[in-house]
C-alpha cells in the first residue's frame, strides 16, 4: 500500500458543503488539510434538497435555535457567495383550510427570531407572485431566496485548495488507521482504479452525512443517525418567481422554489433503513403526494412538465422515536470522540442542514483547533468565496436605486444592467451566473471556444475547459454540477455526447464512452419515475436518438 | 374538402401512402402536424427488401438511392440498412473499403462527435485525419466525410462527390430536403398536403369517420372514404399519456397500454423499454379498434401501431393497406 506523501494536521470525510466548508476553514486557519470524498462532490444531501436560501421562517414557531442560525447564515452567504445566490424573497402562505391564527404566531415568532416577516394582502401577494394560489387568504414576505448548492460547495473545495489544501475525489475511506485508542488517518481505496492508500493526520474529521454513522463505526463510535429520506420534482420552467411556503406546521411538498431556469417542489419525509440509502428511488406515491400538495401553492404546476424526480437523505440525528423525523432538530450536532467515547484524534460533525453548512464548518474547525491548540480566528464570514470579487450584478444595480429620486429601481430601466453586462454574448451572461468574477477565465472568442456544447444552459466548449482545468472535472457528472451541462429540459440528450467528446481529449475515448452511458443512466433515472406526457416523449425520442441513429 | 382518402401524418408513411394513391388516380389529402421521424434522419431505412415498392415510389420522386450494404454511423460503426440515400456514406461490405478518411470539422460545429468517430476509424486500421472545410479542395484522402447538417449539406453542393455525407445529431438537413421532395411529389402527383395543422376532432357516425376538423381549418369539414392514421408515437404526439393513460387523441383509438405507469418503463435506460411497444389497436382486416370494436374506414399505419418494426416493414404494411383502399 502506497503512502501519501505528507502527513496532514487534519483529514475531513465527506465531499458536501459541510466537509468542503470545513476543508476550507481549516485550511484558512494554517492547516494542513486534506478533503477526501469517495464520489465527486455534493453526492449526497448537498445536491439532493431543494436548493432553498432558507430565511429560518420554517423553523421560527418549533426550533428556534435553528431559526436564528438560519437568519444568519442566510445574511452571510448573500455576501460570501454572492455568485450562488439568487434574493428573491419567500412568501408564507395561509388557505382557506389552514389555520390563520397560524400566521399570528408565525409572525411573531420570527420576529423573535430576527427574521425579518411582513404580513402583505393576498391581493399583493398575487401582484407580486401572480404564480400563487389564488385562493390564498394570508400572505407573509420572508427573507428566502435559492442558493446553488454545486456552486457553493465547489467554491469551498477552490478556496480550500488557494489555502493549500489538498482534495482527493473517488478516494473512499475504507478503513481508518487506529493506533491504540487514536485515530491516525485513513484508507483509502480510489473508486476508480482500485488503488489503496493511506493517508495520516493529527486529527480526522468525519463529515460524511448520513454516511457518517458507517464511518463512526469504524472507530468504534456509535453516532445513531435518523436516515429521512425527501424526494422532490422538477419541474421543466420557472413557475414562480418567489419562494413559495404553506403557512402551517411544516409537512409533506409545502416548500415551492424558482432556481435558475426550472422550480423545484418537495419535500416527502421517510425514515428509511440506512442499508437502502445508496440505492433509493422516488416512488410513484411520492410523486402523487408531490404533484397534488405542489398545485396548492401554485395551481399552474397541476398542468406543467416534470422533467425530474430526485431523492436525497438528510443526516439527522436520532433524538427520539418520531417516526416522520419532522420533529428532530435540524441542529448541530460536533462530537469530540475523545471525551465521549475515549477514542483521540476523531471529530464527527453533523446534523444540521445546507443552510449552516458553514457555521457547521466554523464549531468544527474551531474543536480541531482546540485539540491541536492552534490559536487562529475564523474568517469564513468575512471573506468571500471564488467568484464573488468584483463588482456583481446586484451592486451595479443599487447603484442605480440609490441615485433614483424615489430610492426605487424603476421597471424596465436596464441602463445599470447594460453598464455591467456590455457586450457579452447571451453565453457569457448566463455564465457569469455561474462562476460570477472567474468567468474571466473562460477561453472565448474563437470558433472552437464559442460553440455550445449545451443550448439549454448556453454551456460552450470554453466553459467545459475551464471546468477541467480548474474545478477537477473529467466526467459528466461533474460537469453537470459545475456548469449545469444536461440539466435542461432535454435531460442531456444532445449535449451529453457533445460534451463527452469534449472530455474525451483529456480522458481518452474508451473512458468518455463509458462515462457517457453511466450519464444516460443516471439522467433516465431521474426521468423514469415521472415519464408521462412530454417527459415521456422526450425519453422516445432520446432513446431512438442513441439507439436507431447512433446504434448505441 | 371531399377525398378519397384523408391520411393523418406526413411523415415517412404518410408520404409514402398518399404517393402510392396519388399514383393510383385517388383523390388524397395529409395533414401534416410539423416535425417528423425524418428530422432524425440516419440517411438510410433500416430492414430487408431493398428493391421493393419503397424504393420505386422514392425513386419515381427523384430520391436516388443506392440498395443494401451497410450505413456509417456517426461513432464510426457500419451498420446493414436496406437503402440508403446517395450522397451519404455507404459501404457495400460490412468493412469499409477505404484506407484514408478525412473528417471535416465545422466550425462552431458539435453534431458530429468527431472523437468518437476518428477513434473508431483509427481502430479499424484507417489513416485518419481531421481538416477544416477549406482544405477540402486539396486533401487526397480516399473519402472525406462532412456532417449531414446545414453547413456540411452546403459543402455537398460545393463539392459534388468529392465529399460524402455522414449522419450527425439532430436536425438532419437531408433528412428535411427528402421530406420536402417527398412532399413536392405529392403534390406533382396532385395531393392536397397541409402543412403546421392539426387534426383535432373527428366525426364518427355508424362505426364510419365521416369527417375531420383541424386547428386551423376552422370552418372546414375534411370529409373522405378513408381514413389512414400514420401520426406516429410519443415523440410525434400521435400518442399521448399523462400520468395514469396513454390515448389516441384524434379518434380514441383503443391503445395497447397498461394503465400502472409503472409499467410502462424499464429502469435500465438501454433496455428494450415497454412504451415502445405501445400502439393503437387495429383488426384483422387492419381497421382500427375503438372500445373493442372496429371502425371500417379508419386504418393506423407506421409507428402508432407501436413494436420493433423496421422502416421497410412499417412502409409496405402501410402499402398494404392502401392496396385495400383503390
Amino acid at each position: 500500500m502506497k503512502n501519501a506523501t505528507k502527513d496532514y494536521d487534519v483529514i475531513v470525510i465527506g465531499g458536501g458543503a459541510t466537509g468542503a466548508g470545513t476543508a476550507r476553514d481549516c485550511a484558512m486557519r494554517g492547516l494542513k488539510t486534506l478533503l477526501v470524498e469517495r464520489y465527486d462532490f455534493t453526492n449526497g444531501a448537498t445536491g439532493r434538497n431543494h436548493g432553498l436560501l432558507h430565511s429560518g421562517a420554517r423553523y421560527a414557531v418549533n426550533d428556534a435555535e435553528s431559526a436564528e442560525e438560519c437568519i444568519a447564515e442566510n445574511m452571510t452567504l448573500r455576501k460570501i457567495a454572492r455568485h450562488c445566490v439568487e434574493e428573491h424573497d419567500g412568501l408564507f402562505i395561509t388557505l382557506p383550510e389552514d389555520d390563520l391564527e397560524y400566521q399570528k404566531t408565525f409572525v411573531e415568532r420570527c420576529q423573535h427570531a430576527g427574521i425579518r416577516a411582513d404580513i402583505i394582502s393576498p391581493e399583493e401577494a398575487l401582484r407580486r407572485e401572480p404564480a400563487v394560489n389564488p385562493r390564498l387568504i394570508g400572505a407573509v414576505v420572508v427573507p428566502d431566496g435559492s442558493i446553488d448548492p454545486f456552486r457553493l460547495t465547489i467554491s469551498n473545495v477552490l478556496d480550500a485548495q488557494l489555502h493549500g489544501a489538498d482534495v482527493l475525489t473517488y478516494h473512499e475511506v475504507v478503513s481508518l488507521i487506529i493506533n491504540n485508542t487514536r485515530v491516525e488517518g485513513v484508507r483509502l481505496r480510489n473508486n476508480l482504479n482500485g488503488e489503496e492508500i493511506e493517508a495520516r493526520a493529527r486529527i480526522t474529521v468525519n463529515a460524511a452525512g448520513i454516511w457518517g454513522t458507517l464511518i463512526a463505526e469504524m472507530a468504534g463510535c456509535k453516532v445513531s443517525m435518523f436516515p429521512a429520506k425527501g424526494s422532490l420534482l422538477i419541474f421543466g420552467h420557472r413557475v414562480n418567481n418567489m419562494v413559495i411556503n404553506r403557512c402551517r406546521k411544516p409537512a409533506n411538498a409545502d416548500i415551492l422554489v424558482p432556481g435558475d431556469a426550472i422550480t423545484v417542489i418537495g419535500t416527502t419525509s421517510d425514515r428509511v433503513p440506512i442499508e437502502t440509502v445508496d440505492q433509493l428511488r422516488v416512488t410513484p406515491e411520492e410523486v402523487e403526494v408531490l404533484l397534488t400538495e405542489g398545485a396548492q401553492l401554485a395551481p399552474a404546476l397541476a398542468t406543467t412538465r416534470v422533467i425530474r424526480a430526485y431523492c436525497g437523505v438528510r443526516p439527522l440525528v436520532a433524538s427520539d422515536d418520531d417516526p416522520s423525523g419532522r420533529n428532530i432538530s435540524r441542529g448541530i450536532v460536533c462530537l469530540d470522540h475523545a471525551t465521549r467515547d475515549g477514542v483521540e484524534g476523531f471529530v464527527t460533525i453533523t446534523g444540521g442542514k445546507l443552510m449552516t453548512y458553514r457555521l457547521m464548518a466554523e464549531i468544527c474547525t474551531d474543536m480541531v483547533c482546540k485539540k491541536l491548540d492552534v490559536n487562529a480566528r475564523c474568517e469564513t464570514a468575512e471573506k468571500p468565496l471564488p467568484g464573488t470579487h468584483g463588482e456583481s450584478i446586484q451592486q451595479a444595480y443599487n447603484v442605480h436605486k440609490d441615485h433614483s429620486p424615489s430610492g426605487r429601481a424603476m421597471a424596465g430601466d436596464v441602463s445599470s444592467v447594460q453598464r455591467f453586462f456590455g457586450d457579452r454574448t447571451y453565453a457569457e451572461k448566463v455564465q457569469y451566473g455561474r462562476h460570477g468574477a472567474d468567468t474571466e477565465k473562460i477561453s472565448i472568442g474563437s470558433d472552437d471556444k464559442d460553440a455550445l456544447v449545451c443550448e439549454c444552459e448556453q454551456v460552450t466548449v470554453g466553459e467545459v475547459e475551464y471546468a477541467m482545468e480548474h474545478q477537477m472535472v473529467e466526467r459528466l457528472i461533474q460537469l453537470r454540477r459545475r456548469t449545469r451541462t444536461g440539466m435542461g429540459t432535454c435531460q442531456g440528450q444532445l449535449c451529453a455526447l457533445r460534451a463527452a467528446c469534449v472530455l474525451s481529449r483529456k480522458t481518452g475515448v474508451e473512458a468518455a464512452k463509458a462515462d457517457l452511458r453511466k450519464f444516460l443512466g443516471e439522467r433516465w433515472k431521474g426521468m423514469q419515475p415521472v415519464a408521462w406526457g412530454s417527459t415521456l416523449s422526450e425519453a422516445q425520442l432520446i432513446q431512438n436518438v442513441y439507439r436507431n441513429l447512433l446504434n448505441v | 374538402m371531399k377525398f378519397d382518402t384523408i391520411i393523418i401524418g406526413g411523415g415517412l408513411t404518410g408520404l409514402v401512402s398518399g404517393l402510392w394513391l396519388q399514383q393510383q388516380g385517388k383523390r388524397t389529402c395529409i395533414v401534416s402536424f410539423g416535425q417528423t421521424l425524418l428530422h432524425f434522419f440516419s440517411g438510410s431505412l433500416s430492414g430487408e427488401n431493398p428493391d421493393g415498392e419503397v424504393a420505386t415510389l422514392l425513386a419515381d420522386a427523384g430520391v436516388k438511392t443506392t440498395a443494401g450494404g451497410y450505413r456509417l454511423t456517426p461513432l464510426g460503426e457500419l451498420c446493414p440498412v436496406a437503402f440508403t440515400l446517395d450522397g451519404y456514406y455507404h459501404s457495400a461490405d460490412s468493412i469499409m473499403k477505404e484506407q484514408s478518411v478525412a473528417i471535416v470539422r465545422l466550425p462552431k460545429y458539435l453534431g458530429l462527435p468527431i472523437e468518437f468517430l476518428v477513434d473508431s476509424l483509427a481502430s479499424q486500421g484507417k489513416q485518419v485525419s481531421v481538416i477544416a472545410p477549406e482544405a477540402i479542395a486539396t486533401t487526397k484522402a480516399d473519402v472525406i466525410l462532412v456532417p449531414a447538417c446545414k453547413a456540411g449539406n452546403d459543402l455537398k453542393q460545393q463539392f459534388g462527390a468529392k465529399v460524402t455525407l455522414v449522419a450527425a445529431m439532430p436536425p438532419s438537413i437531408p433528412g428535411q430536403n427528402l421530406h420536402a421532395q417527398l412532399v413536392k411529389r405529392y403534390q406533382q402527383l396532385g395531393g392536397t398536403f397541409i402543412q403546421g395543422d392539426k387534426v383535432v376532432k373527428s366525426s364518427v357516425e355508424g362505426r364510419r369517420v365521416a369527417y375531420v376538423e383541424t386547428e386551423k381549418l376552422t370552418d372546414e369539414r375534411l370529409v373522405a372514404d378513408n381514413f389512414i392514421l400514420a401520426a406516429g408515437s410519443f415523440q410525434s404526439e400521435g400518442l399521448q399519456s399523462n400520468y395514469d393513460h396513454v390515448w389516441e387523441p384524434v379518434f380514441g383509438v383503443d391503445v395497447d397500454a397498461p394503465a400502472d405507469r409503472t409499467q410502462w418503463t424499464d429502469l435500465d435506460f438501454f433496455a428494450d423499454q415497454p412504451y415502445q411497444h405501445y400502439g393503437v389497436c387495429r383488426d384483422a382486416q387492419g381497421h382500427a379498434l375503438v372500445g373493442g370494436s372496429p371502425i371500417s374506414n379508419l386504418y393506423p399505419a407506421g409507428h402508432i401501431l407501436g413494436g420493433a418494426r423496421t422502416d421497410i416493414e412499417n412502409l409496405n404494411e402501410a402499402l398494404e393497406v392502401c392496396r385495400k383502399l383503390v
